[in-house]
């Protein structure tokens, strides 16, 4: 940000980026601590049946219509080595 | 056909107040007859932003009560013959007035107006119950700060879920300085984050504060937030008007004699 060489983000940024991730928990009434377990809940279900790449997991609310959205990609052939 | 708009906000001093006064004293400038009723009880306050402090006799709670008709506690403005105030009272609480009252009397002011504006308190307890239940439209104040902006998001998840789908935002208190070197959010950031309509863009001006000690509210008189609170009524009668250009302008003659 600054010619002087000290990067800093902009104030602005960190404003939205962190309210973006506030209102996702507020407007389900969903904390971020129940939305780790429901991904965690998530990858262990879809896991029982198909190999997912639990690292690359991600869930996020959709304001409207509302809709939970899971992203979860699963192993490619040569990592699971079949 | 009136219309019964309620101006909310959730957190309290984002300039709910304000702008209600502003947005009656414009839509009054336009030739519309409008109403004014300060729903917070308890905390009268629209009266001193429109300097009309010391004409109250009566007020919202003596009419809901009957003791008093609704044409005796109407304050008559000192500039517009056709804007009413309807002040709140002092000495009471929100639990004096029930939803059902108020809407009620919205129905009742419908008869006489074309514009019913509904100043909302702060909060989302009762005296929010109350401002709402008669209203058709939401106009949602927001400045852009995250605690602000947090609670206008709460406030339009209730509105919604009280079926009140007609919500329009205005952002306050913008100061493009600070958005222009990345410290401030954008206008196009809140309402991205908030993604409802936007109405009325207001930038952060003493003269508010100004108009404010004196009693006088700002709408239609020269200057940018005079002009931006125009707008917005203008706006409100179904009018399309640009958006000002609030932007310093860029380049160095610009910046020396821009404005």
């Amino acid at each position: 940000m600054s010619i002087f060489g000290k990067k800093r983000k902009a104030s602005g940024t960190i404003a939205k980026d962190r309210l973006k991730l506030l209102l996702i928990s507020d407007r389900v009434s969903c904390s971020p601590q129940t939305m780790q377990m429901l991904k965690n809940d998530m990858i262990k279900a879809a896991g029982k049946y198909i190999p997912v790449d639990a690292g690359k997991v991600t869930i996020c609310f959709h304001q409207s219509p509302p809709v939970l959205t899971a992203d979860i990609p699963l192993k490619s052939r040569k990592d699971t080595g079949s | 056909m009136s219309e019964v708009i309620v101006v909310t906000s959730g957190k309290g001093g984002v300039g709910k107040t304000t702008t209600a006064a502003n947005i009656g004293t414009g839509l009054a400038a336009l030739d519309k007859k409008v109403v004014l009723v300060d729903t917070d009880i308890g905390l009268r306050n629209l009266d001193v932003v429109l300097g009309l402090e010391n004409r109250i006799v009566y007020n919202l709670v003596d009419v809901i009560e009957g003791n008093c008709r609704l044409k005796q506690a109407l304050i008559r403005d000192k500039r517009y013959a056709n804007l009413f105030l309807l002040p709140s009272a002092q000495t009471r609480d929100k639990t004096s007035v029930t939803p059902e009252q108020m809407k009620k009397l919205c129905e009742e002011l419908k008869k006489q107006f074309d514009y019913i504006l509904l100043d909302c308190p702060a909060g989302i307890e009762q005296g929010f119950r109350n401002a709402i239940a008669g209203a058709t439209k939401a106009l949602v104040v927001t400045t852009p700060e995250v605690s602000a902006i947090r609670d206008a998001d709460r406030i339009i998840g209730l509105l919604e879920a009280e079926d009140l789908r007609d919500i329009r935002l205005i952002i306050n208190r913008l100061r493009m300085d600070m958005v222009k070197r990345g410290d401030m959010m954008s206008v196009e950031d809140v309402s991205d984050i908030l993604a409802v309509p936007l109405i009325g863009i207001l930038p952060d001006d003493e003269q508010v504060v100004i108009a404010t000690n004196q009693g006088e509210p700002l709408a239609g008189k020269p200057g940018l937030c005079g002009q931006a609170y125009l707008n917005i009524c203008h706006r409100l009668l179904g009018e399309e008007v640009p958006f000002q250009d609030l932007d310093v302008k860029k380049g160095i003659l610009g910046r020396l004699f821009g404005r």
